[in-house]
């Protein structure tokens, strides 16, 4: 029922899902046996509505050329390094064999060799993973910390302006000082240099969300779940939530790039990953010593960087189009 | 206006108060004692504990925060090198200007290139003019600072060897950092520009002027742009802000002797003072940067201005 305002606008941007009612009902029972306690007096309807959203958003963005385009290469690069390391042994990454530095591409070594005679191609894959995987986990991190704080101090006046003067503070120190500033405290690994980008990224997801929670908590079907009784838990959980998720998911996939940045830099300062460990920026703050010698050494890990951010905000543009069309210039 | 200023000045303490308390907490963590790292491992026990306590670093940690800052605030003492001995001060003001200068002028080249551009993107939409300079700065808004940076080090120095590779001597060491640190920048402006445009384009005084019969240059320049340019120059001041940070990878990349290359030799010399010093003054000029932003703001925005002076809000 508390759902019902935003029901209509969706329908009739989409006339075409009226054809997708049949098989749509089919999936309810079963998603209503998880929780049928929950679900109860709000029928397969609320489910039937989420999922024809989400297929309406996945329309939209599919006609989205440029975002396609980079949600395909994304995924290419990205099951290229996160899969072909089953495939290729670590050893490959850290053998060093020095009297084929700087070999030119062959058969065993595709992509040549770089100044320790270490194959570049495993190297590239294996770095990859690890520049991925640190944006990947220090976005999540940012935005559950962050995240919360910004929505909670939207819903909870009284926390709003405690939490938002942190925040300020936080904010006026430049992410990549905040950063070497916890490095330096902690020393530099893997943990904690994504920890520490995290951190220093917390105030843009906190300001954020904080301002998308606002402009929802002032909606009627919030009002009216309190007049009801629902517990602030449950509002916040299945009525502010899904309400932000486009904001949230469009967020995340942007900071992502920026936290993939951030910790390349840090690694090619020599703060963040620590060689011989393969990262992009550790790679190329490596290959810094040997441009003349070997250009692709310099060349291949920055592409990496390149492609990788390009696509996502590719992906970030084209969620922000197709989770809101009125904002498309 | 004037009590829109003074309001603005009066908010900076406590931000940076909070900043340099959190800067403060943030570095105690780091392990080791002072005295220890500055007489080396193998010192007397006796010696070390003397030290310390020379030092105050056996006071309670409130304490030493407050005597810290009570030091820069009344004599501008930031205190000693753990390495150097030297005062931490010298070291700032001797490489200060370099870090300055380097996100000065990169912001002076994202400025030169990033606004015109965005507008000529933004008034020749859906053709040529539009789509090439969007695609490029697409392109350019993902390079990392220092990828580019490696590049044009290597086409323009070790390939060319028009320009130098390392060092800060003279303003002949700084073209190649600045066009690596300013064209991303410039890029992120282009299409913050293009965008800012093409929602005042859209608005009902643009097509008011259009209508009266206004002649297209003035439209843009006078009518459009003036509108667009708020938005702009809150950017250019938070980027500028931001630039002296992401300055770091530049600086060591080119081996420049600024703010940033003192942080990280201090990290791993771990040298505290100097990481805490060099921090805090960029933290500071960041924050005044974006309170000089936010003044000019007032003076192009007659909203603001008229908020504050009382009668006509």
């Amino acid at each position: 029922m508390t759902e019902s305002p935003t029901t209509p606008p969706e329908k009739a941007l989409a006339p075409s899902e009226k054809t997708l009612e049949p098989s749509e009902t089919t999936l309810a029972p079963s998603e209503k046996d998880i929780d049928p306690s929950e679900n109860s007096l709000e029928p397969s309807n609320i489910i039937f509505r989420k999922q024809s959203n989400a297929r309406e958003i996945w329309r939209r963005f599919r006609k989205n050329r440029n975002a396609m385009i980079g949600l395909v290469l994304f995924v290419i690069v990205f099951l290229a390094c996160f899969v072909a390391p089953l495939f290729i042994s670590y050893g490959k990454v850290t053998k060093q064999d020095i009297r084929h530095r700087f070999a030119s591409p062959t058969i065993s070594h595709p992509l040549g060799t770089d100044h320790f005679g270490r194959d570049e191609l495993a190297r590239l894959l294996y770095g990859g993973r690890t520049t991925m995987a640190i944006g990947l986990i220090a976005a999540a991190l940012s935005l559950l910390v962050g995240g919360s704080l910004g929505m909670l101090a939207a819903y909870y006046d009284r926390l709003d302006n405690p939490v938002m003067r942190l925040i300020d503070v936080l904010a006026s120190i430049p992410p990549i000082l905040m950063a070497l500033a916890i490095v330096s405290a902690l020393g530099t690994n893997l943990q904690n240099v994504v920890l520490a980008i995290a951190i220093a990224r917390m105030p843009a997801f906190c300001r954020v969300i904080r301002a998308a929670v606002l402009s929802v908590s002032d909606q009627e079907y919030i009002e009216a779940a309190r007049a009801g009784g629902t517990s602030d838990l449950r509002i916040l959980t299945k009525h502010v939530i899904p309400n932000c998720l486009g904001t949230i998911i469009v967020q995340t996939t942007m900071n992502m790039s920026l936290l993939m940045l951030a910790a390349a830099s840090l690694s090619f300062i020599g703060m963040g990953v620590q060689p011989p460990a393969p990262e992009w920026g550790a790679m190329l703050s490596e290959a810094r010593e040997y441009m003349l010698q070997a250009t692709s050494l310099m060349v291949l890990p920055g592409l990496g960087i390149v492609l990788v951010t390009t696509q996502l905000n590719l992906i970030g543009d084209g969620l922000r189009d197709a989770f809101d069309p009125k904002l498309k210039n | 206006m004037i009590k829109y200023i003074i309001k603005r000045i009066i908010l900076i303490v406590p931000i940076l108060l909070g900043v340099s308390f959190l800067v403060f907490t943030i570095l105690s963590f780091t392990p080791g004692d002072p005295a220890t790292i500055i007489l080396g491992n193998g010192a007397e026990q006796e010696a070390v504990e003397q030290l310390n306590e020379e030092l105050g670093y056996n006071r309670p940690f409130l304490e030493r925060y407050f005597t810290y800052i009570g030091n820069i605030v009344t004599g501008l003492d930031f205190g000693f090198s753990y390495r150097t001995r030297q005062p931490i001060r010298e070291e700032l003001v001797k490489r200060l200007p370099i870090s300055f200068k380097l996100a000065f002028f990169a912001v002076v080249v994202a400025c030169l290139i990033g606004i015109p551009v965005g507008i000529l993107t933004a008034v020749k939409q859906y053709t040529v003019f539009d789509t090439g300079p969007t695609l490029t700065a697409l392109l350019f808004a993902a390079f990392p600072t220092f990828w580019l940076g490696m590049i044009l080090l290597y086409v323009f120095s070790l390939k060319l060897g028009l320009l130098p590779s390392y060092g800060a001597v003279s303003w002949y060491h700084f073209i190649l950092p600045v066009l690596g640190l300013g064209l991303p920048e410039a890029a992120t402006l282009m299409r913050f520009t293009r965008s800012s445009m093409l929602e005042t384009v859209r608005q009902d005084y643009i097509r008011t002027a259009r209508s009266k019969g206004a002649p297209e240059r003035r439209v843009i320049w006078r009518h459009a742009f003036k509108n667009a340019l708020i938005p702009i120059v809150t950017i250019v001041g938070v980027d500028f802000a931001a630039l002296m940070g992401d300055a770091c990878a530049t600086e060591v990349l080119y081996s420049m002797p600024g703010l940033c290359t003192m942080i990280i030799n201090g990290i791993r010399q771990k040298d505290v003072p100097s990481v805490m010093g060099a921090t805090l003054l960029l933290t500071a000029l960041c924050a005044l940067v974006v309170l000089l932003v936010d003044i000019i703001y007032a003076y192009i925005d007659p909203r603001i201005a008229a908020k504050y002076s009382g009668r006509r809000g």
